[in-house]
């Protein structure tokens, strides 16, 4: 089947361009390093054996956020914490 | 059964709604040790609710929609009596509830019949239908199969012809995906728009509730059911009641229809397949794009963990041996994920609503894949797509997420694909489930979306 494909380029797309310098997806060891600070600020009890795990996640999740880091945003930007449809 | 058929049966005389509830029973103690979909039934209550119904057609009273029509719930919904486990073996510590969820009180003003709670994944962190503490619920098309999740005991309990229909809940796609890979039809409606009242939360800011059911008729007919404005779930939109059912017969008429490109352009057959299949019966031969979902969908994976993270803190500090680990490792790493980073996600999500709101100047609905693949074997760690191998867990939501995230209302329409059905999401403008309901029905018509019966039950 033929599609056609709808243009759609707007003001605020093209405004809302990616940064020149997103934050790069941390380390291994950095993440490895936060893991570990990180459950004693919140008084975690966390067993050793649970370490890697709670790392592969973190880092899983640093990479997300990498792409959410890199999108400019202008600085009126409203968040949407209470989400209206 | 569909539940349309179930409540003409009884309307008609032909069938008690003692009997229809007894079958009920009996086909769940017939066939649910293998497929494992029910964690609770609750037969003295549906008994007495039977009788009640029996009594009133006795009497010639007028009966409701869903008389004598029996469904079950995702046990995330509070049950009068029961405590609420969300698929967790925390929770069965909770003292009962006191009260039924919302939306198991008006269904039940409309005539059906609770028969019990439904196996999710825990805490509804979940995409597959596994859970250590209850055993995974199995698909009926193919027991050695996933249901998909979180909410897989809704999806297993109506392809296995269990109940007519059954409440799930949809944070990032969880009733999306096991409608997929149980061959069903689901409906997240849009945000705000059905309450959440005394159900369980997961990702506050995401989270929506909706059926799963053999037709997109019975879709409607619950559905109709079950809106409305509820001041105990703060979320829920101050808007009346926009009845769907009376509307389902119009047909495609003028409805402006594309594909969505980009993104969700699927690299493997089956949901490729699929899409093809829908667009091509509905004439639809444009593609669309739908900006940044990939980013979309990262930003709904942040949000997801760190208000997930939030909510289970107390319990991670006090019985984190209790979670299934899978859950755990993620919740205690949501935790630890900076407040700036989830901040932006929502500044994002603003963005991304209203970018993806002006497409809908120029369509009414956009066709995407529910999954990236049918059903996967239980305890399948990855799966193709494309060149790439990718983690099943993370990845089954990959086409649902950047929906949800902005409360689009989404009907999944089952393609019955051989060996195994996969689904297809139509999507519609915030409020206008109508649409996508439309379509679905107008599919179900030309035959081109069907609730395919599981082979045992064929036999």
């Amino acid at each position: 089947m033929t599609r056609k494909r709808l243009s759609r380029k707007t003001k605020s797309a093209r405004r809302a361009r990616p940064s020149a310098r997103p934050l790069r997806s941390r380390k291994p060891d950095d993440v490895s390093a936060l893991a570990a600070a990180g459950v004693k600020a919140l008084a975690l009890p966390v067993e050793p054996a649970w370490h890697a795990a709670i790392v592969f996640n973190l880092q899983l999740l640093f990479k997300h956020a990498a792409l959410i880091d890199g999108f400019a945003l202008p600085d009126e930007s409203e968040p949407a914490p209470v989400f209206r449809a | 059964m569909t539940a349309g058929d179930t409540a003409a049966a009884f309307a008609s005389g032909r069938a008690s709604a003692a009997s229809i509830v007894e079958a009920a029973f009996a086909r769940i103690r017939a066939r649910d040790p293998l497929i494992n979909s029910f964690t609770a039934l609750v037969e003295e209550r549906a008994r007495l609710r039977a009788h009640a119904l029996d009594d009133a057609r006795a009497r010639a009273e007028p009966l409701p929609p869903l008389a004598a029509v029996p469904f079950a719930v995702k046990n995330l919904f509070d049950i009068t009596g029961l405590p609420t486990v969300a698929g967790s073996k925390i929770n069965r510590d909770a003292p009962p509830a006191v009260r039924d969820a919302t939306l198991i009180e008006r269904l039940e003003a409309a005539g059906a019949i609770l028969v019990g709670a439904l196996n999710m994944g825990e805490y509804a962190y979940d995409f597959t239908g596994e859970n250590v503490h209850d055993g995974p619920a199995r698909n009926p098309h193919d027991l050695a199969r996933m249901t998909g999740g979180s909410s897989s005991g809704s999806a297993a309990a109506v392809a296995g012809g269990l109940v007519p229909f059954a409440l799930g809940s949809d944070t990032n796609g969880s009733i999306r995906v096991p409608s997929s890979l149980c061959g069903l039809f689901g409906l997240k409606p849009t945000y705000g728009r059905l309450s959440r009242a005394r159900t369980f939360p997961f990702s506050a800011s995401f989270d929506h509730v909706g059926p799963i059911a053999r037709s997109a008729r019975d879709l409607a007919t619950t559905y109709d059911a079950m809106q409305g404005y509820d001041a105990d779930d703060p979320v829920c939109a101050e808007r009346n009641a926009e009845p769907v059912t009376s509307v389902l017969d119009r047909g495609l008429d003028g409805l402006r229809i594309a594909v969505a490109g980009g993104y969700f352009k699927c690299r493997a057959a089956e949901p490729v397949c699929a899409v093809d299949r829908i667009a091509v019966a509905l004439g639809a031969n444009r593609d669309i794009e739908i900006p940044e979902a990939e980013r979309a969908r990262s930003a709904a994976y942040i949000i997801t963990a760190s208000e997930a993270a939030s909510l289970h803190l107390p319990r991670l500090r006090t019985r984190a041996k209790d979670f299934d680990p899978a859950t755990r490792d993620r919740l205690i790493a949501g935790a630890m994920l900076p407040a700036s980073l989830v901040a932006k996600a929502q500044k994002f999500r603003r963005w991304y609503q209203q970018e993806v709101r002006k497409l809908f100047a120029e369509v009414d609905a956009i066709l995407a894949p529910a999954t990236p693949c049918p059903a996967p074997l239980i305890g399948q760690q990855t799966f193709k797509l494309g060149d790439s191998e990718l983690p099943l867990r993370a990845n089954l939501g990959i086409y649902t997420q950047p929906i949800s995230f902005i409360g689009l209302p989404v009907v999944v329409a089952p393609v019955p694909l051989s060996p195994l059905p996969i689904g297809v999401q139509i999507i519609a403008a915030p409020w206008r489930e109508d649409v996508a309901l439309r379509i679905a029905h107008a599919l179900e018509q030309q035959g081109v979306a069907a609730a395919q019966r599981p082979p045992a039950q064929q036999r």
